[in-house]
Order: C-alpha cells, then sequence, then structure tokens
C-alpha cells in the first residue's frame, strides 16, 4: 500500500475521487503516514491478543436506557419542529443516484 | 471607543445582572470589536449579529421585569462551526457542507442559551477538526493574533483567536487530540478539554469520536467556571454522557491551599520541548514550590507508540464518521440524476480538502481486512496501556504537569507540506483524548521574540475540579493580562 | 422442479432471518415511529434517523428485551453484556453510510448466540403428515443480533433502465431488526418452509413482530452441496418463494457439478418474477465491511440472570410450553393439541374459553370439529358472512359460547346434533344458547303416546328388531336414530331411549 495503484483502489474503496495530478502526492504522504504508524510493529509486548478489541467504551446498564415511549427524545414543541430540506426531493422522495 | 471589550465575562455578567449595562450596549460594542477585528485574524465563518442584538433585548427586557437570568446572561460565546446551532450554516470548514444549514441546537447550544449566554456566531478551524493549524479552512487560515504571519495553532483555531484578540470573552471548541489545548497554547488563553463522557457531543460533528469532546475557551479561569457548568452534565440525547457529581466552582486560595496537591512532573516531556518553553514550564514550576504541594519527578512509559496509536484510531474513526456525507440527503448544490450510484458519490465527495481525503483512505485501510490487527486493534492495546499507565500515576498523584505544546507557534505555510512532522507534535496533546481524562492549558509565559506557550495540566476522569483549582492558582501568581493591550 | 433430495447429496441450508420488530412504538435509535408504514414519503425521520451531521444514535431498552425475548424462544445464550459495531459500506439507502449492528468476530457482541431449535418439540409438524420423521435435525442458532433497517429506494418507472434517478425514503431507517442467523443444519428444503412457519408462529406468541406486515419478516438462505462451495440466495420477498429458490439452486448445483463445473462462492439474488436466482455481483466487489465497535453506544450491562427472570416473567408462553401443557395438563390429544398451539389466535380462544368453562377436552373437540369447520366453510362460501377468527376473538361471547356449548353437551342435557343447531343459531343470530335450548326444548316431543306409537310402528315393520334387542343393546340406538329421522331431531332422546325399552320388552 502506497503506490500509486493501491491509492487509486482505496479511492474507489472509500467513494473518494483524487484527482490525477494529486495521486503522487498522495502516495507519498499516505507512505509517510504508514512509515509513522509501523512504529506499532515495535510494540510487541506479550500479553494481547490481536483478534480482541480491547477499546475504552464506558459501560452502561440497560435501566439508563431510553424507554420506547413516542416523544421522549424530541420533546413536541414548535420551537424544536424538525424543518429539513433534503437537497433534491420529488414528492416527498429525496432524489438519489441509479443503483 | 469603548475598551468594554476587554473585561471578563464574569464582570460583564454581574455588571448586566445589576443593570449599570444592558445586554444590547455590550453586545453592540462587541460587534464593533470583531468587525474591526477578525478583517486581520479571519476567525469568524459566519456572524450572527442580528439574531444576538434580538437577543440581547429579551435579556434586557427580562433583567428589567426583575426576572431571574442565568450563569452567562448577556455574554456573547463563539461556537467552533462543527457544533450545530439551528438555522445557521455548520460548515466545519469545508466544501462539502458549505451550504448545509443545521436543523437543530447540539445540546450544549440549548445549555447557553438557557443560561442566558448569547450566540454571536460560528468559528473557523481545519477542515472537520482534522488538522493543527487552522490553516487547512476553504475560509483561509486563522492567523496568530500575537502575529499575524504566524499559525493560532488548531484546530479550534478560531475559537481561540477570537477569545485572544478581545473579541470575545468566552468561546467553545472541540478537543480531538490537542484541539482545543494547541491553540489556547499558540494563542495565549486558557481551553480546557473534559472528560470524556462530561460533556455532551449531541451536535458535535463527529470527526473522532470515541477521543472528542467540546470545551470552552476563555482568558481567564473565572469565565472557564461558568461556561464549562453550563455545558456540563449528562444528557439524553447522547448515550456516552454520564452523571456528574457535583458543579464546579472558584475556590478561595486557603481553601486551594487546605488539601495537599500532589503534583506529578512530566520532566522528560518539558526537556524535549523547545528551549525558551522548557525554560519558562521549569520557571513557573519553581514558582509552585512555594505552595504546601508535594511535587515530584514522574515518567510515562510506551509514548513512543502513542502518536501512531492515536492517529490510527482516529483516522478510522474518522473514515466511518465522514462517510455519511454523499450529498443526496444535505450538503452542497449538486444533482444526483443521471448517475450511478458509485459514481455520484466519487464525484460528490471529491469536495473533501486533501488532508481530510488523506485521513478517510488510511482509516479505511487501516480497518480493512488483514490490516485490522496490525493497526486498529494494536493501537487500541496501546491505547489501553497508556490508561493505565495514567491510573498507576493518579494513585500517586493529583495533577500531571508538562507543556501543552513542544514548539512555539510557527509560520503560515511553514509546516503544512509535512503531516507527519506536525503529527508528532501532538504528542503531549493527544494523552488526554487517548485516555479519556480532562486537560487543561493556561498560558505560561511568552518567548523572547513575544509568542505565547501554555503549560497543561492532566488530572483523573472527572477531576477536572482540581485543573480549576490550579489554574486559579496559576492566574494568581502570574497575571498576564497586561499582555493583551498590545492586541 | 420436484426434486427430492437425498442424503447423498450432502444438502447443508443454513438461514439468516431478519424480523423487523414491529410492535415496538419508536425506532431503534430515535423516537420515530417504528410502524413505518401509512407514511408520506420521508414523513417518520428525524435528524438521528437520517443520518444529520452531529446527531447520536439513542438506544431503545425495549428493542434489548424484545430481542432477549427472541433469544429465550431459541434457547439462546444472552451475554452479560452486550455491544454494538459499525458495519460500513456505502449504498444510497443507509443514511450514515454504515450500519449500526452486532458482530461476534472479536468479543461475543450479539443478544444471542448457541441457540438451538428442536423439531421435535415444534408445534407445526403434526399437520403435514409427511413430514414426521424421526431423524429430523437439530437447528443450531448462530447468533442472534439486533440492528438498524436501510431506508427503501425506488424507481417511478418499472424498469430500471429507463429511470435516471432513484427515489429514496428513509422511513423505514432505523426501525429495529432482529437478525437470526442459523448453522448449515437443514437438509432439506420442507424443513426450511416448517421451520419458518414456527418462527412466524413465535413471533406471534411473544408479541414482537406482527409478520403479517409486508416485508416484517425477510430471509436469506444459503446452500450447498457435498461439501462444495456455499451459494447465498437474498432477496427473497416472500417466505412462499424461499423453498423455490432452495429447490432452483440445488438444480442449478447439481446441474454444474454434471459437467464438472465447480461451484463458485457467491451471492445470488431471487428473481421473483422469473422464479429462479441470478449472479448478484462479481467477486471483486464482495464487501469488505471494516467492523469497528460503535463509539457513540456504551457496552449495555444488561445484568445477567435477574434480567433473564424479569424478561420470563413477562414474556408470553411459547408454543411448545403450550402444546406440552395441553397434551401433559389437559389430556387433549397431540394431535389436536397441535392444531390449537399452531395459531396464535385459535389458541388464545381457546385459552380464554377455557375461562368459562374448565373442560379443556371438549372445549378443544368444540373449537376443533365445530368452529374451525364453520371457518374452513366459511372461507369457500363466496356469498355469506364471512366468520374470521379475528372477529370471534374480539368480543367475549364465542368465547362464551364455545364454553357454554362444552358445557350442555359434558352434562348430556342435549345431545350433540342437537347441540349444533344451537351453536348454529347462536352463532347466527346472537343468541344466548340458552334460551335457545329453553325455546327448542318447548317444541320438543314429549309427548310419550306419539313416540310410542312410532316405536311400534318401526317394531312392526321389522319385527327382527325386537329378537335382536334382547342380545344386542345397540339396536335400541338403532331404532332411537330412525325416531329422531323421522321426528327431525325433536323428540327427547333420554325420554325416547326409555320409551324404546320399555316398549321392546312389554311387546315380547
Amino acid at each position: 500500500m502506497s503506490t500509486e495503484d493501491d491509492v487509486k483502489k482505496l479511492c474507489d474503496l472509500s467513494k473518494l475521487e483524487i484527482p490525477d495530478e494529486m495521486i503522487m502526492e498522495t502516495a507519498k504522504k499516505v507512505k509517510d503516514v504508514l512509515g509513522l504508524f509501523s512504529k506499532l510493529d515495535e510494540f510487541t509486548n506479550s500479553d494481547f491478543d490481536l483478534n480482541t478489541v480491547n477499546d475504552l467504551r464506558i459501560e452502561k446498564s440497560i435501566d439508563s436506557l431510553r424507554a420506547d415511549t413516542l416523544f421522549s427524545v424530541h420533546v413536541d414543541n414548535k420551537d424544536n419542529k424538525f424543518d429539513f430540506k433534503p437537497l433534491n426531493s420529488k414528492n416527498g422522495f429525496i432524489i438519489g443516484p441509479r443503483i | 471607543m469603548s475598551q468594554l471589550f476587554r473585561e471578563p465575562a464574569n464582570v460583564i455578567i454581574n455588571r448586566i445582572k445589576r443593570g449599570e449595562l444592558t445586554a444590547e450596549e455590550y453586545i453592540s460594542v462587541i460587534i464593533d470589536r470583531i468587525n474591526n477585528m477578525d478583517t486581520k485574524i479571519n476567525s469568524f465563518i459566519t456572524k450572527n449579529f442580528e439574531n444576538a442584538i434580538k437577543r440581547s433585548r429579551e435579556i434586557d427586557k427580562k433583567i428589567q421585569k426583575g426576572e431571574k437570568t442565568g450563569v452567562l446572561t448577556g455574554i456573547p460565546v463563539g461556537i467552533k462551526d462543527n457544533i450545530s446551532v439551528k438555522g445557521l450554516k455548520n460548515t466545519c470548514a469545508s466544501r462539502m457542507l458549505s451550504n448545509y444549514i443545521s436543523t437543530y441546537d447540539a445540546t450544549v447550544i440549548e445549555h447557553i442559551k438557557s443560561e442566558d449566554g448569547i450566540i454571536i456566531g460560528k468559528l473557523n478551524m481545519d477542515e472537520f477538526g482534522m488538522g493543527s493549524t487552522s490553516e487547512l479552512s476553504p475560509y483561509g487560515p486563522v492567523r496568530n493574533p500575537w502575529n499575524h504571519e504566524y499559525v493560532a495553532g488548531g484546530s479550534s483555531g478560531g475559537s481561540a483567536a477570537a477569545v485572544s484578540s478581545l473579541q470575545i470573552p468566552i468561546s467553545l471548541g472541540s478537543d480531538t487530540g490537542g484541539s482545543i489545548r494547541c491553540p489556547a497554547s499558540f494563542c495565549s488563553v486558557i481551553g480546557l478539554k473534559p472528560t470524556y463522557g462530561s460533556v455532551s457531543r449531541n451536535g458535535l460533528i463527529s470527526y473522532s469520536n470515541s477521543m472528542e469532546q467540546i470545551g470552552p475557551i476563555a482568558r481567564t479561569i473565572f469565565d472557564i467556571v461558568p461556561i464549562l457548568n453550563t455545558i456540563s452534565g449528562e444528557d439524553r440525547m447522547d448515550n456516552t454522557t454520564v452523571v456528574l457529581k457535583s458543579q464546579y466552582r472558584i475556590k478561595s486560595l486557603e481553601e486551594i491551599l487546605s488539601s495537599k496537591l500532589r503534583i506529578g512532573i512530566l520532566s522528560e516531556l518539558i526537556e524535549t520541548s523547545e528551549a525558551q518553553i522548557m525554560n519558562g514550564i521549569q520557571e513557573k514550576i519553581k514558582v509552585l514550590e512555594k505552595f504546601p504541594f508535594d511535587l515530584e519527578d514522574t515518567r510515562l512509559g510506551i509514548l513512543d507508540f502513542a502518536v501512531a496509536a492515536y492517529y490510527i484510531i482516529a483516522m478510522a474513526e474518522a473514515s466511518s464518521n465522514l462517510s455519511r456525507f454523499d450529498n443526496i440527503r444535505y450538503g452542497y448544490y449538486s444533482n444526483p440524476e443521471g448517475y450511478d450510484w458509485r459514481s455520484y458519490f466519487a464525484k460528490s465527495r471529491s469536495l473533501f480538502g486533501d488532508e481530510v481525503k488523506r485521513r478517510i483512505l488510511l482509516g479505511s485501510y487501516v480497518l480493512s481486512a488483514g490490516y485490522f490487527g496490525k493497526y486498529y486493534a494494536k493501537a487500541q492495546i496501546v491505547r489501553s496501556r497508556i490508561r493505565n499507565e495514567f491510573e498507576k500515576l493518579f494513585m500517586k498523584y493529583d495533577v500531571l504537569i508538562l507543556p501543552t505544546m513542544p514548539v512555539l507557534p510557527f509560520k503560515l505555510g511553514e509546516r503544512i507540506s509535512n503531516p507527519v512532522d506536525l503529527y508528532n507534535l501532538d504528542l503531549f496533546t493527544i494523552l488526554a483524548n487517548l485516555t479519556g481524562f480532562p486537560a487543561i492549558s493556561i498560558p505560561a509565559g511568552f518567548s523572547q521574540e513575544g509568542f505565547p506557550f501554555g503549560i497543561q495540566f492532566i488530572a483523573n476522569a472527572f477531576d477536572e475540579q482540581k485543573l480549576i483549582d490550579l489554574a486559579v492558582l496559576f492566574e494568581k501568581e502570574f497575571d498576564y493580562k497586561e499582555r493583551f493591550e498590545s492586541i | 422442479m420436484n426434486t427430492k433430495p437425498v442424503n447423498e447429496d450432502l444438502l447443508k441450508i443454513g438461514l439468516e432471518i431478519h424480523c423487523q420488530l414491529t410492535n415496538l412504538n419508536t425506532k431503534l435509535f430515535c423516537d420515530c415511529l417504528c410502524n413505518y408504514r401509512n407514511h408520506l414519503p420521508n414523513e417518520n425521520t428525524c435528524p438521528i434517523c437520517l443520518g444529520l451531521p452531529g446527531s447520536l444514535p439513542l438506544l431503545n431498552k425495549r428493542a434489548i428485551e424484545f430481542a432477549a425475548m427472541i433469544c429465550l424462544a431459541f434457547k439462546c445464550k444472552i451475554p452479560e453484556r452486550i455491544s454494538f459495531y459499525r458495519k460500513n459500506y456505502f449504498y444510497p439507502d443507509l443514511p450514515k453510510n454504515f450500519q449500526i449492528t452486532q458482530y461476534n468476530s472479536y468479543e461475543t457482541s450479539s443478544i444471542g448466540y448457541n441457540g438451538l431449535y428442536d423439531f421435535a418439540n415444534d408445534s407445526s409438524h403434526g399437520k403435514d403428515k409427511s413430514n414426521i420423521n424421526n431423524n429430523k435435525p437439530t437447528i443450531r442458532i448462530t447468533r442472534i443480533q439486533l440492528e438498524e433497517d436501510p431506508g427503501k429506494v425506488t424507481y417511478e418507472e418499472d424498469k430500471s433502465s429507463v429511470n435516471n434517478y432513484t427515489l429514496i425514503d428513509y422511513n423505514r431507517a432505523g426501525v429495529p431488526l432482529v437478525e437470526i442467523v442459523t448453522e448449515p443444519d437443514f437438509s432439506n428444503p420442507s424443513d426450511v418452509r416448517i421451520f419458518l412457519n414456527e418462527i412466524i408462529n413465535i413471533f406471534e406468541y411473544i408479541g414482537v413482530c406482527d409478520p403479517t406486515l409486508e416485508g416484517s419478516v425477510r430471509c436469506d438462505v444459503n446452500v450447498s452441496l457435498r461439501n462444495g462451495k456455499k451459494v447465498e440466495i437474498k432477496n427473497i420477498s416472500s417466505f412462499k418463494d424461499v423453498e423455490k429458490s432452495i429447490l432452483y439452486e440445488i438444480t442449478r448445483q447439481k446441474t454444474l457439478i454434471m459437467h464438472d463445473i465447480a461451484v463458485q462462492s457467491e451471492t445470488r439474488h431471487w428473481d421473483e418474477k422469473r422464479k429462479i436466482t441470478i449472479p448478484a455481483r462479481s467477486k471483486e466487489e464482495e464487501e469488505d465491511y471494516k467492523y469497528f465497535p460503535e463509539p457513540d453506544i456504551p457496552k449495555i450491562n444488561l445484568g445477567g440472570e435477574l434480567f433473564i427472570s424479569r424478561l420470563k416473567s413477562i414474556m408470553h408462553e411459547l408454543p411448545a410450553e403450550r402444546l406440552n401443557r395441553y397434551t401433559n395438563l389437559f389430556g387433549i390429544t397431540d394431535h389436536s393439541a397441535r392444531i390449537l398451539v399452531n395459531s396464535k389466535r385459535i389458541s388464545d380462544f381457546f385459552e380464554e374459553s377455557l375461562k368459562f368453562y374448565q373442560s379443556p377436552v371438549e372445549v378443544s373437540n368444540w373449537i376443533i370439529n365445530e368452529m374451525l369447520t364453520k371457518l374452513n366453510e366459511s372461507e369457500k362460501h363466496e356469498n355469506i358472512d364471512k366468520i374470521s377468527i379475528e372477529k370471534l376473538s374480539s368480543s367475549s361471547f364465542y368465547p362464551k359460547l364455545i364454553a357454554t356449548m362444552a358445557r350442555l353437551v359434558d352434562e348430556k342435557s342435549i345431545n350433540r346434533s342437537k347441540a349444533r343447531e344451537i351453536f348454529d343459531i347462536s352463532l347466527r343470530t346472537g343468541e344466548d344458547p340458552l334460551e335457545i335450548a329453553k325455546k327448542l326444548d318447548i317444541n320438543k316431543i314429549s309427548d310419550t303416546e306419539q313416540i310410542i306409537v312410532l316405536i311400534k310402528k318401526i317394531a312392526e315393520d321389522q319385527p327382527h328388531l325386537s329378537e335382536q334387542a334382547k342380545n344386542n343393546p345397540n339396536v335400541y340406538n338403532f331404532i332411537l336414530g330412525l325416531i329422531m329421522k323421522e321426528t327431525k331431531g325433536k323428540a327427547d332422546p333420554k325420554v325416547t331411549l326409555e320409551l324404546i325399552r320399555e316398549t321392546l320388552n312389554t311387546s315380547s
């Protein structure tokens, strides 16, 4: 990863367009950052398992969660009425590209 | 011209509440100041002056009627442009969202409004918070108030510079890896990143949502406390917030000194900073010795891996968080008719800036099958290790001291072409984001050339009060207020 | 299409069933209506389910409880804590371009895992005798997970190629879905059908989902033959087509194998109109979903045994549990019990009737032999007023009616054919059966003289009867039948029988 072809492929997967003249620079900078990331290769402390995710999410009790009631989140007051105008719409539908 | 804009918020609030000054008078002084100053600083993306005047009149009416008003009565608050304010543009300094108007108020905005604070405008930043200089904005770079050819720091550069240049007394920024504290250090203001989970992120446009928090910026700790109290606390709109025990407050010197604070000094980090910063901070620490504190040198292990771990996690989350910007439901004006969805997405998303694009690419790379363990999972392990190290230190110390930034502000454009160099400058600030712990940057002096630098305190989770206590002491000892005369 | 797969094909079928928790009030992460049907497009949306910048998911507590009930129904283990993951992929119907779901590769994140479904205990197979088979497999449930439904993309014109754009409705986005994933333990397409019916029945019992709503229950299938590659079939819009799609796929794969062509591991779509499977996308495009933990949702501690026992206490009895109670406690035959349990409405009707008269066997007879027969007849006849189980369940009148009929018969105050007559009238007029019985009693021929005349006439017409009656008491009943026919059932059977005995004995 870091050749121009790699970058193009990754752009495709990430649904990004990078102009041709920027591909080379992008590839170079991506390579630099991966160089920084490869620092972690030196981190070889014995007792960890890369097949688990040991993230720092907090834990909450199920009782702390929202009850299944209407208007529990969006209090029905005039000021807070949800007024959203989509970019392109037709008869209430939002217009999307072909699939 | 009135010099009211020099006054801190806590002084103004009292004068407005006592009827010595109307909110409208004050807001018009502030508007004048912004109009005069911001052409040089470029801290505002959207100005909300009309609404602000309207709001100030409503507050004045309340006061005339003898109604109770809130802790931010009449105070204009500037908001980083990644925090939603209903009816205002919410660009995140991205061309992707150049026309996007928020349909709702972030929880912190609701709270500010209900405490009679006034939303004065939306502030410039690095696109989506991805940067540490506030140069990566389609609205142009934010300029450092102390030298307009220099960077203000980032990504909340507009928030720090607007406060530093005496345009507004208080602003909100967001801090993912130092985005509040870095510009606070570069602009000589106070910036606080609260404990993860203590301030609602509802309405904050996510960049790296496991690490970022909204936090306040002000010129004095006396102004940090009311805004921090206003925005903190559990929110039913953010499942990751938690209930806080009590309100923060400014304690008297006696009260602060009555408990013997144990302070750990991260000397290694101080010594690896630029010489002037090292000397300045060591000097400040010497002054602390006259207080009855336990001061001790200490160190952190596995710091070598912190920057890599931070950027892996931040980019991974960013790649996912920024996926929603596909220009179908909202965004900038474009029409999907005639496009296949894949090409429409790619075309629409080409308006992200280069840095943002690279972070999306790298982020999806580190999450992809086959690399997940090598990068993301490992980064999370490093993150847990760092947190464990800090927890151990907090058994011995109440507060850790280190510089905010290892460098002084640098020239606009000077470092922009080398991302990895910039990333490495974040080492001191990302620690609080990786661990979730609260951290504050307070002004620690100026270099010979007149550039400010900050000192940073980190405390255990939900120990913001200790940061405030120490900041109060510092402010009593070293008041840089007169420096602002030069602005 | 009548391929009867035999075991040497080593047919293995696995299922992924998606079920909307339609009986919730609100969506999984916001308080928009869970019932998105019958709204104007995009009317049932908010910043959260539209994925507007800055909005955060707010987890619905009851959605977790509903999902956990499904887990209990399939004997899944429920972990101490659950968590959520992001499944990252781009698609215009996904407001955030990722789906919040659960994922077990790095930890046990899903609400349920390691479940079982045992055909031996299921309530439905008795219906279809051809499927009674002692070596029915036990189906292992890999996991049950909670996730959000995407929006809906439609075209203006039927033919997709002429459309320049799509129309997107996000009303469905964020509706809670439970996904049930089985191991490939099915070896027979008809077992799949039975299993799906049973799943629908279970959903109705525990009241989490109304399977009659269009699109509320969906099923993906994977099929492999002779330990070959697994082929997934998606987009099967109706349960009826599930079996068809499997049969088609078996034929397709067999044909490939016959021609020595290797079966590719791929995803295929079911073409509803042509009733065939077609390739969905090429292999290069197989997605990498880049799962990672959802930072916006904390890990949720369910509370262990306490959570499970509380759920069990509020959970509706499962069909298998009912079946067991009906056969073991009530002594209803297995066949009858299954008919009752197979439909929650009928079974509930039965339970309701028992409240008026605690005689399970007779009450079940009335429901199965009389009421259901009536319902079936009314189904067939266009012109008469349709009676439906819904209508019958809607008031307590009908359960009470059934209970009364059972009591009348039990207490032998009435004969069965008379009872049927009363039942008919009551069903038609809504009159109290006891009143009807009284009225009919008045018309009853209790004039013994008239009956004796009839008996004597029969005895004269068929003289051998008197002789036979001495050895065979059934003759009395035979004569009773003749008299009932003659009197159109108006004769009181008890009295008549007594008279027959007397008359024949005295005449001899």
